[in-house]
């Protein structure tokens, strides 16, 4: 295949970046879209120019890591998937495409494609956990947890917290990375004991590194490579005015 | 070159093995409450083994910096293991125990690994399950809301637990989350895209570290009481593996340059149900579970070249090699052994796919006996994952698999204590050799990591600290300047060279060699030939290659370059312990040593010992030391899975 | 403990209605009570049909209690100013939160009335004020209302009011704006109080929309044809 890229450049967080414009040739419809941007990159690099940075780790899906906007959708055209899960069949020979970073004020670009997100590391420092110290659990079948429970808990804690929901939404809003977290939490009987003070202490985080607000448009939850559902977002909202309004702090 | 083993002390207590760990933790000194937080523990690495071990380190008070490569700690790759983590609790009345756990893990590491760690191992693996339930990670639980369990890579009782196909993601997620509680608390200090590209010893004790901000390219060092090396395996060594494009060795084995002992690097493991490779620009291999075999029916064609679709096969032209060569244990046959027959039947020119490389994993009967729903129960996310990697539809059409490295067991060498020969440098995880022997079981990983994160490095760690009190070193110290100044000129000579190759491409050329010569079946020939080739390599790397831009900005390509210069040198170490260790065990298969129906051959008598390899410096063969290792406990048996 | 958010503000409420669900929570509850307008308004509206007594007399009797009438137009009028002043405040906040956009813009599935929100509020409003010239104030005058009389009849204004072309099409056209407004609102308004699963939210956003703006639409078009003399 055959490929026009235009992909975004920029050399730092301070400088201003620009759209740049590549060929790449006889790349394999097997390859991933990763590989295909390897495949860039050798090229940039044996004629001695800067290759694309990009993040990626793990390229099966799971760590979270890679986060580039295709046609202005995060992770690409397949649903349920991350970009590295992405393969060049789903590109028509001669096609161009359109690669840029995450974009929101909270995912600083830092270079090319790649974006800072510890704004999500410190959302989960605010309250993302259960507050038990190494040693002083009990026996794990001390307290047993209806399925239906521990199978919701799981499913919002498959987030891979790559940030696509925040990419995607019109606002740049992290509402369905924070509602994840909350929902496990809320979910699980080892969360009950601070789930007020999370809803509360998550959302006042978020609010701090300059998200967006949520307007209920779910194009987060068309991105998501993991289809955490928005219905999530709408349990955040009641527990959090639960908080906002019980809570003893 | 004679090997020694006068300076390798394990250090594992004395008394019946069942006791060895209370009695370290009898006699173990402490830190006082107060003076934890005087001590500085620098923590490399954010995986399950290091995370937990920050996170743990930080509640009791210490003052921690962790560091990690990544943007996150929660991309660390312990978030990829898919299968489970075995725990010897019994909740099913299996009978099971934590003698059999030990029991089943030194044997499955083939009798290479040091007993009295293992069965620690598996007297902490109770804990680990409670502290990550505590923690809210969402394993996988009965209609009766207790925890389920599965029996998992072939074992006879069911101690896995899981969380469906995410078990290491979640119990990442747990460590993460308590590392972040750290975090915010002002405990731990996480240095994220930051990578360690130095160990600094002082008076023979590893007393700080060098680092890269990967950002800004920004060098600083660190000065700590000790340091928690917890940096994951090697297995990118052959280019093509189930790690992440990130997991290197350089961390470990920059420590084995200033004087780590490096132990058993030839032990690898080769997953047996990957996808294959399907051209030659691939960057990675994925793997799936390998329950996958608990259905699946593994065959080739008889003849070779057979290039007919699988469903024009007739019945009686299809070699099911596992099940006719261990009628018992079929297609659940331990990994080493799944892979080695795999590659034997495409030696034979029987493989199927691109170049001949894979073998079918066939549902097509189980679909008939359960039910295409059933399966699609059962798998039915495995197979939406070759669907969406391959194009082809394993409904109606046999999987291809191939073997891949995945694991490795080697690793710095450490004590009970987990402690190197390196005073004060502690190696927990993958990283370190201590647990797996030979060989790994599955679901063991994900329990080692954990064991030795949250509950055996917080007593060992307290031990040394209360009992060497460690002198306080600063970053001013001339050693650090040595070090960064030898780092500097490093760096410096790469972005220097100017040639016209990317690193990825020497490392695809090394990972190539390593994987024919060192991979899943060696031979004293082949070795010796990787040991010619692998300066070769080094050579033209160091003539031709090309790193654009320059070392004070965000680089990948000065990265990439940095991981695989070390892997150009590890490569030959681990070609090396490969040819000194003259028998076959676990992962390490030497064609010389197999009974008539290729099963491994062991030599206990020459070989039951760790082999940790001691840097000499450059131009220099490493000298080899021996730790014996002592069975008191169970007999030295011959593995047979006929 | 860099860039947490760790400092005590003094009131609970005002801390909610600071915070972006606050924010959502206020946009919900004042829609809420704009629907619930509505609902009373489209309700008098279609009075038309009954005849000129029934409308006239409902008229009558609502100005005979200036609790209701000025308690109504009071909180009706404060539901709409919050109502906008958040919209624009969560807007303004939502075009900070990403400073460059994206060069290549694609839409996967927020529908098009979430998309332009804003714009259909604002046509909203512009329209409120020019019905209320037209009906309440009598600043724009299409007859039907015998002033020096001082009798109320709404049903002969209104009669004489959709008999205008413009003023007609203006009000289906406004309709439309509506509509779309409202698809969003009410789905929205369920998903933020935290109700319903997002199927039933799909439909109630469909239905209720259409039976406002198809209700008031009836007026002009019964007029127009005819039905209504």
């Amino acid at each position: 295949m055959n490929l026009t890229l235009h992909v975004w450049r920029q050399k730092n967080a301070q400088a201003d970046g620009r759209l740049e414009t590549y060929n790449v040739a006889d790349i394999s419809p097997d390859s991933s879209f990763l590989e295909m941007l390897d495949e860039l990159n050798e090229q940039l690099l044996t004629s001695g120019q800067e290759p694309v940075a990009f993040d990626s780790d793990c390229r099966e899906g799971i760590c979270g890591m890679c986060s580039l906007v295709i046609n202005g959708v995060p992770h690409g055209p397949d649903r349920g998937a991350t970009v590295c899960q992405l393969h060049m069949r789903k590109f028509t020979d001669g096609d161009a495409i359109w690669i840029e970073p995450w974009r929101a004020k909270a995912f600083p670009v830092l270079k090319d494609l790649i974006c800072d997100r510890t704004s999500f590391d410190r959302i989960i420092q605010a309250g993302g956990y259960v507050s038990v110290n190494t040693g002083s659990a009990q026996d794990a079948n001390a307290l047993p947890i209806a399925k239906p429970a521990a199978d919701k808990a799981f499913e919002a804690a498959t987030c891979i917290g790559c940030g696509a929901c925040v990419a995607a939404c019109k606002n740049a809003s992290a509402m369905l990375f924070v509602s994840a977290k909350v929902v496990h939490l809320a979910e699980l009987p080892q969360g009950q004991a601070e789930r007020q003070k999370r809803a509360k202490d998550m959302v006042q985080q978020m609010d701090t590194e300059g998200f967006g607000n949520c307007t209920n448009q779910y194009e987060c939850e068309a991105v998501c490579p993991k289809e955490i559902p928005a219905d999530f977002i709408a349990t955040l909202n009641r527990e959090y005015v639960r908080a906002g309004v019980t809570a003893s702090e | 070159m004679t090997p020694r083993n006068s300076t390798l002390d394990a250090r594992v207590p004395p008394g019946p093995l069942e006791n060895k760990w209370e009695r370290f933790r009898r006699d173990m000194k402490l830190v006082n409450p107060a003076n934890k937080r005087k001590h500085k523990i620098l923590v490399v690495g954010s995986g399950l083994a290091g995370g937990s071990a920050a996170a743990t380190l930080g509640e009791l008070g210490y003052e921690v910096d962790c560091f990690c490569f990544q943007d996150s700690p929660r991309r660390a790759h312990s978030i990829a293991a898919q299968g489970g983590i075995n725990a010897g609790k019994n909740y099913q009345g299996d009978g099971d125990s934590v003698w059999r756990l030990f029991y089943d893990t030194v044997k499955g590491g083939d009798f290479r690994s040091r007993e009295a760690n293992v069965h620690r191992l598996a007297l902490l693996s109770r804990n680990i399950i409670d502290q990550c339930v505590a923690q809210g990670v969402p394993f996988a639980r009965e209609y009766g809301g207790l925890l389920a369990n599965r029996s998992f890579g072939g074992a006879q009782v069911s101690r896995t637990f899981y969380a469906r196909g995410q078990t290491g993601q979640q119990l990442l997620l747990g460590a993460y989350q308590a590392l972040e509680r750290q975090i915010g608390a002002g405990q731990v200090k996480m240095h994220s895209r930051t990578e360690l590209l130095d160990v600094v010893v002082v008076d023979g004790r590893a007393r700080g570290i060098l680092t890269r901000d990967l950002v800004t390219g920004r060098v600083s060092r660190w000065a700590g009481d000790a340091v928690v090396m917890a940096t994951g395996g090697y297995g990118r060594v052959f280019y093509l593996s189930t790690n992440a494009m990130g997991c290197n060795v350089t961390a470990t084995y920059r420590a084995y340059k200033r004087g780590a002992f490096f132990a058993n690097p030839c032990y690898t493991q080769i997953h047996p149900t990957c996808i294959p490779v399907h051209g030659e620009k691939q960057s990675k291999l994925t793997l799936m579970s390998e329950s996958l075999r608990n259905d699946g029916r593994i065959w080739v064609p008889k003849k070779a070249g057979d290039n007919r679709a699988p469903d024009q096969i007739p019945e009686d032209e299809r070699d099911y090699y596992l099940e006719r060569k261990y009628p018992s244990f079929g297609n659940l046959a331990p990994r080493d052994i799944a892979s080695r027959s795999a590659k034997e039947a495409c030696d034979d020119g029987r493989g199927v796919g691109h170049g001949r490389r894979g073998v079918f994993l066939d549902f097509r009967d189980a679909i008939q006996r359960l039910g295409q729903d059933e399966i699609e129960a059962r798998y039915g996310n495995l197979f939406d994952m070759y669907r969406r990697i391959t194009d082809e539809n394993p409904y109606q059409s046999p999987m291809r698999i191939y073997p891949a490295s995945h694991y490795t067991m080697g690793g710095l060498w450490v004590d009970y204590h987990l402690m190197s020969n390196l005073k004060g440098l502690f190696v927990l995880g993958e990283a370190n050799f201590s647990d797996h022997g030979a060989n790994r079981l599955g679901a063991s990983a994900l329990m080692q990591g954990l064991a030795d994160g949250y509950f055996v490095i917080p007593d060992t760690l307290g031990h040394y600290l209360g009992g060497d009190k460690p002198e306080p070193v600063s970053t001013d110290h001339p050693e650090f300047k040595r070090c960064e100044d030898e780092l500097h000129d490093k760096v410096k000579t790469l972005l220097s060279i100017k040639g016209k190759r990317s690193p990825a491409s020497f490392h695809r050329e090394l990972g190539l060699v390593m994987w024919e010569k060192c991979g899943m079946a060696r031979t004293a020939a082949g070795l010796k030939e990787a040991l010619k080739k692998i300066p070769e390599i080094r050579a033209e790397f160091w003539e031709n290659l090309s790193v654009p831009g320059t070392n004070a900005e965000f680089n990948q390509s000065l990265e990439e370059a940095g991981r695989v210069a070390d892997f150009l040198e590890f490569a030959e170490l681990m070609c090396l312990d490969a040819l000194t260790r003259d028998e076959s065990c676990g992962g390490h298969f030497r064609e010389e040593h197999q009974t008539k129906d290729g099963e491994a051959v062991r030599n206990d008598k020459d070989f039951c010992h760790a082999s940790a390899w001691e840097h000499k410096g450059p131009g220099q063969p490493p000298v080899e030391h021996r730790e014996k290792l002592e069975f008191e406990n169970v007999a030295l048996a011959t593995r047979s899975y006929k | 403990m860099r860039g947490l958010n760790r400092q005590k503000r003094p009131n609970r409420l005002l801390q909610l209605a600071g915070s972006s669900i606050g924010g959502k929570w206020i946009m919900a509850l004042t829609g809420a009570f704009l629907l619930f307008f509505l609902l009373m308004h489209l309700y008098a509206n279609l009075l038309v049909f009954a005849g000129p007594e029934q409308l006239n007399g409902y008229a009558i009797g609502l100005r005979a209690n200036p609790l209701i009438i000025w308690g109504g137009r009071g909180a009706v009028l404060v539901a709409f100013v919050v109502h906008i002043a958040y919209a624009i405040k969560l807007t303004g906040e939502n075009r900070e939160a990403r400073p460059v956009s994206y060069q290549h813009e694609a839409t996967v599935q927020a529908s098009w009335g979430s998309r332009y929100m804003l714009l259909t509020g604002g046509l909203i409003a512009a329209y409120v004020v020019f019905h209320l010239l037209h009906f309440t104030f009598h600043v724009v005058d299409t007859g039907g209302m015998d002033w020096e009389a001082g009798t109320i009849d709404p049903y002969s204004m209104v009669l004489a009011g959709f008999k205008h072309p413009l003023i007609s099409l203006s009000y289906l056209a406004a309709q439309v704006v509506l509509f779309f407004h409202l698809h969003h609102a009410v789905g929205s308004m369920f998903q933020t109080v935290g109700l319903g699963a997002l199927r039933a939210k799909k439909a109630v956003s469909l239905a209720l929309p259409a039976l406002i703006c198809g209700g008031y639409s009836l007026v002009p078009l019964a007029i127009w044809f005819g039905v209504v003399k």
